[in-house]
């Protein structure tokens, strides 16, 4: 997209606010305002599509602590060695100078819905017409007995993806010959269902080449899993002997473990690990809790349109909500994005808002050009997003379809992130 | 301003490109082609022997121009191809064909030179001999299902580089009817029972659905478009860029729509975009061919 009048126009007006800090919202006298709290692709979205369609009409914050964002989708092909931690790493600096959108990085610590404001840590206080929530997940205490946030460096979680990712390859690379990985999956529902077994096929693949001698054993809660068939072909195919798993039936929802002795038990019996990668049960990013939107563990959102259903001036979008049929995961969040967007620029300039339509795939990489992918289409009933219509990869693709499912995964990825960060 | 300039030097490197081609073009022609052939060439390049590459290209420029203004394409292809009996219009395809020879072959161990092999070419779909290097926009072409029907041969061979924005083929057109209809008709004895094993197969061919013009004529709604549009925009890149996955736009419209309802009666296969495809209406795909066609680099 070329710079044009509309952009830089916008750019200044971002410019001029940033200027005027610490006064967040620059002199914008009577302009409608939204902010956005969290610059995943949710939230990044959410910001891009409302400033870029209402041409100026509508001042649009992002408050996002990190100045760069590593996406969850395509880290764990960071871990097998298919991409570079640059290639997940995207800056917020488009969505500022190309969409005029006021990016300030810092934590949100509190929302007043009464008030109708926002105050970050630094200080400042934010107020809004409408307020989007996008922000992930956090992890529920206690579930995995003997893990917690300070022990994330001895057993990484690597699910928010950046430092943790890099620290997990680094264990992995490093691991003594002949070891053995374990992953301590996740319950239901938890963001990105296919991501743990694809981060198994992954960390396979990096054995494979680096320590042909090593284990990798899965303590899994869960019966089944997502594209469990095409996976467990996979795996049989690429790296037979390599992966085991045990399922709740093996006592793999009854987990502890010890990050100081890196012992994990698996149902009263103690494993010896050398890197363990455990993935706790997963909960809405708190401020979704402090905003008092949360139902339980999750957000509960209408439909139509992702707004809260505690409060109509509050949207809350991906993996934090609570919608119905839709995974979470990063395609679904930036499709809830569009929505939402819409339906906000409607609310507060009058334009005309379209009906709501989802949708959601999701590519998963076994081994060298083996992908699979996953999808469907989703729409706004008065109780819930409902799937409409789906697919999913076969087993026994051949290998041409497989090297082009994961070339479209590229595609995808490129053009995914264009759309979320500009 | 650094996207800017990214999108602009890429501007100025293709326009070089297809000048240097032209000059190599020219070059070429005074090489290959028969006197006889040469004075017939249509177009300025091969009347000057000498020419420096500042004047080659303006004179490719004038050419451009020239086959600008000639508003409409060739009407009388087909009165030409119906009442000249198919011996006569064949003999004299093969003449008027010495004006491509420099750049394509056909026939028996025809190869592509500087362009690709013509054997098969009538019915296939653009872009689609294995190994020649096409232009970014001919691979588009093919990607978005163009096929060479006869329709499709004619519209390019009277004015290619108005027909197909971005072609590499550096030649200003065919100029009459009669030869245009007559090249057609020598092609396709090449193509019907293709000559050369591997080249000009047409088992690609994209599959097209017959659409009742009602369908193709709905004037799209461009708003609407736009914000449907956020859902393709999740994989198709909205600059055109197509790492991986193909551009959609600036397609004509009336292709657009085909090949949506292509997907979505099947006909064409990709799980994503049967899906897609399936939960739109007609309203809908006009509305998503009207927006695309007319989205901005």
């Amino acid at each position: 997209m070329s710079l044009n009048r509309r952009s830089f126009l916008a750019s200044s007006a971002g410019a001029t606010a940033s200027l005027a800090a610490p006064a967040v919202w620059g002199a914008s006298h009577g302009r409608p305002r939204v902010v956005v709290i969290g610059g995943g692709a949710g939230g990044a979205t959410a910001a891009r599509y409302v400033a870029k369609d209402s041409d100026g009409a509508i001042d649009v914050a992002l408050v996002e602590p990190t100045r760069t964002y590593y996406t969850c989708f395509f880290s764990n092909l960071y871990l097998g060695g298919f991409k570079e931690v640059s290639d997940i790493g995207h800056s917020y600096g488009t969505l500022a100078s190309a969409h005029g959108v006021n990016v300030v990085h810092d934590w949100a610590v509190d929302v007043d819905r009464s008030a109708k404001t926002v105050t970050l840590a630094g200080g400042a206080t934010l107020d809004y017409d409408k307020l989007i929530l996008s922000p992930g997940i956090d992890f529920v205490d206690g579930s995995v007995p003997g893990w917690d946030v300070s022990a994330q460096n001895k057993m990484p979680h690597a699910y928010k993806a950046g430092s943790q990712t890099e620290l997990l390859r680094a264990q992995l690379m490093g691991m003594k010959e002949g070891g053995l990985f374990i992953m301590v999956a996740p319950p239901n529902p938890y963001r990105c269902p296919p991501g743990p077994y694809e981060r198994v096929s992954m960390v396979a693949h990096l054995l494979k080449n680096n320590n042909p001698t090593a284990k990798i054993l899965i303590a899994d809660p869960k019966e089944k899993f997502s594209k469990q068939a095409l996976f467990e072909e996979g795996w049989e195919k690429h790296y037979g002997g390599m992966i085991s798993r045990l399922g709740p039936d093996f006592g793999g929802g009854n987990i502890s473990v010890d990050p100081d002795a890196m012992t994990v038990d698996i149902d009263g019996q103690v494993e010896n690990a050398d890197v363990v990668n455990v993935i706790p049960a997963m909960k809405a990013g708190r401020i979704a809790d402090v905003a008092g939107v949360t139902d339980g563990n999750w957000a509960p959102v209408n439909a139509v349109d992702m707004s809260s259903k505690a409060d109509p001036d509050v949207h809350v979008l991906g993996d934090a909500s609570q919608q119905g049929d839709m995974p979470k995961s990063g395609f679904s969040a930036n499709s809830q994005a569009k929505v939402c967007a819409n339906a906000v620029r409607g609310a507060l300039t009058g334009s005309k808002v379209f009906p709501a339509k989802f949708s959601n795939t999701c590519w998963s990489l076994i081994a060298s050009n083996d992908g699979v992918k996953v999808g469907a289409t989703y729409e706004a009933t008065p109780e819930k997003i409902a799937k409409v219509d789906g697919f999913i990869s076969q087993t026994g693709e051949d290998a041409a379809l497989r090297k082009a499912t994961y070339e479209e995964s590229e595609g995808w990825y490129a053009g995914i992130a264009a759309d979320i960060f500009g | 301003m650094l996207r800017f300039l990214g999108v602009f030097i890429p501007s100025i490197a293709a326009v070089a490109v297809v000048l240097l081609s032209a000059y190599m073009f020219a070059n070429r022609l005074l090489e290959t082609v028969p006197a006889t052939a040469a004075a017939h060439m249509s177009g300025p390049t091969a009347a000057q022997p000498e020419v420096a590459p500042k004047e080659v290209t303006e004179s490719v420029g004038d050419a451009y121009v020239a086959a600008n203004e000639a508003a409409e394409l060739p009407s009388g292809i087909e009165e030409v191809a119906r009442t000249t009996p198919v011996s006569e219009l064949v003999a004299a395809g093969e003449r008027a064909f010495r004006k491509c020879r420099a750049c394509h072959q056909v026939g028996e161990d025809a190869k592509s030179r500087a362009g690709p092999t013509l054997n098969g070419v009538v019915g296939r779909v653009a872009a689609s001999v294995s190994g020649f290097n096409y232009s970014k926009a001919m691979k588009a072409a093919g990607m978005r299902g163009l096929i060479w029907n006869e329709e499709e041969l004619a519209g390019y061979l009277a004015k290619p580089r108005v027909y197909l924005i971005g072609t590499k083929m550096s030649f200003a057109g065919l100029k009459s009817e009669d030869e245009i209809a007559a090249t057609i008709a020598y092609l396709k004895t090449f193509s019907e029972s293709p000559v050369g094993a591997g080249d000009g197969d047409a088992s690609g061919a994209a599959p097209e659905v017959p659409l009742e013009s009602s369908v193709l004529d709905i004037e799209g709604d461009p708003e609407y478009g736009e914000y449907l549009s956020s859902e393709c925009t999740t994989c198709h890149q909205a600059d055109g860029d197509d790492h991986g996955i193909p551009s959609i736009v600036r397609w004509a419209e009336d292709r657009f729509v085909t090949v949506m309802h292509a997907y979505k009666l099947g006909v064409r296969e990709h799980p994503v975009m049967n899906m897609v495809a399936g939960r739109l209406g007609n309203e809908e795909i006009a509305a998503l061919a009207a927006y695309f066609a007319a989205l901005e680099d």
